[in-house]
């Protein structure tokens, strides 16, 4: 792919989701090769995030806080099949799947994630989108899955055959962007080498082009200082 | 202490500890602005109700992995309840065409009830720059960009659906968009000088 020929022309709409299916999967082939047009996507989407702001305002009624504030209250946990396998449970919640069960999300989120999202969302064509990630010569043996949610603005990563390590370090997930690096949170491994961190964005992942994985100090550092154990590209 | 002086980022910080009255102040603070983008999408206050309380309890669920870094908090507020209700949309049979799409031309009347001054008049302010941005586009830029924006149509679509050439959505959507960020640019500047 040269990057001699732009796709300027398109990217405002690009942004906006509403380019018809050929064009939208040209520009993103162009996009994944180009920083150009990704910085220039970048500040159409910001136009677009904007646009929200100036919908006619309507009150919602009264009577919604308090829906809300009942369901919000804690309660045992009941949550969709979906939602635990993706991570977006609560904390305290978290606990409970954090052990030994985990293995088994991971297991799962891997395996069945793609096939469940087929089946119940094909039809709105907002499937998830699953990253495969490597481990690399520290961890040979490590693998790993990033899906992004339908919404595109959350994800859940997933990883397995990572070794434990102590308690002064963790791993740090980066999300990359023409070379920058932006946090998308720190989490641990099970003793079986098992991990997941639900990561929720304010912009869409697609304006990232690549994951990757460090050891740091334990609640992670503002860019990576760490070797490097994993990663994928978007 | 009173959560309403404080900001968006420390309160979902609060809400990822569980703290229900963290997530109330910031329902006070963006409920009106989910359910208005809700409303203006889908035009139906039971289908609104549910898109804008589960957009606040996937922030109440979702709030520890939340990155301020990557972006604001309305920015993914407005985003899923987009998203959603135009899903929401697709999935009707019946599509009530008859419901105006558009955006506001007055400026926002009146703010929530709320305390925290600052944080509402970032928003206001910002709510106020759009419309202003948006009101001047020409209308036929204007209704090819809503029909995009909040019907989630593509460029046949918007065609079939204005019954205009299909180069000419193209160019009106693409025209829109380059003078909406011009116009925001332009403001920025003007208030960072
Ligand atoms: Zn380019």
């Amino acid at each position: 792919m040269t990057t001699d020929n732009h796709e300027l022309d398109l990217l405002p709409a690009y942004a906006l989701g509403s380019l018809d299916e050929a064009d939208a999967q040209r520009v993103a082939g162009h996009l994944a090769a180009c920083p150009h047009c990704r910085a220039e996507l970048l500040a159409f989407q910001q136009v677009s995030d904007e646009l929200a702001l100036a919908v006619p305002q309507v009150a919602p009624p009264p009577v919604l806080k308090k829906k809300l504030m009942d369901r919000v209250r804690p309660r045992p946990a009941q949550f969709s099949w979906v939602q635990r396998v993706l991570g977006w449970q609560r904390p305290r919640a978290r606990q409970v799947w954090a052990s030994a069960s985990l293995a088994l999300i991971a297991i799962l989120a891997v395996s069945n994630l793609l096939l469940w999202f087929r089946f119940n969302e094909l039809k709105n064509q907002t499937l998830p989108q699953v990253v495969a990630l490597q481990g690399t010569h520290l961890t040979p043996g490590a693998t790993g899955v990033f899906v992004i949610g339908a919404d595109g603005y959350s994800g859940t990563l997933v990883v397995n055959g990572l070794s434990p390590l102590d308690e002064t370090h963790q791993y740090q997930l980066w999300l990359i962007q023409d070379g920058r690096r932006t946090s998308g949170g720190v989490f641990s491994v099970s003793e079986k080498g098992y991990g997941t961190i639900p990561v929720v964005s304010g912009q869409p992942f697609d304006v990232y082009q690549a994951v990757g994985i460090t050891i740091e100090p334990a609640g992670g550092s503002p860019g990576p200082t760490g070797d490097k154990v994993m990663g994928g590209d978007l | 202490m009173d959560y309403n002086k404080l900001d968006d980022d420390t309160l979902i910080r609060l809400v990822a500890r569980s703290q229900s009255e963290a997530l109330s102040v910031l329902y006070d603070r963006y409920s009106r602005l989910v359910y208005s983008v809700a409303m203006t999408i889908i035009d139906d206050p039971s289908v609104a109700d549910e898109i804008t309380q589960d957009a606040f309890v996937r922030l109440w669920e979702n709030a520890a992995a939340f990155r301020p870094e990557l972006g604001k908090l309305t920015t993914w507020l407005t985003g899923i309840t987009r998203n959603r209700a135009i899903d929401v949309f697709r999935r009707r049979k019946i599509r009530p065409e008859g419901h105006a799409i558009s955006w506001e031309d007055a400026l926002p009347e009146e703010m929530s009830d709320g305390s925290n001054v600052e944080q509402e008049v970032e928003l206001a302010h910002r709510q106020a720059k759009v419309r202003r941005a948006v009101a001047q586009l020409p209308d036929e830029q204007r209704s090819a960009l809503a029909l995009a924006y909040f019907r989630g149509y593509a460029h046949q679509q918007i065609a079939d659906t204005l019954g205009e050439p299909l180069g000419t959505v193209k160019t009106r959507i693409r025209l829109a968009m380059q003078k909406l960020r011009e116009i925001l640019k332009s403001e920025n500047e003007i208030i960072a000088g």
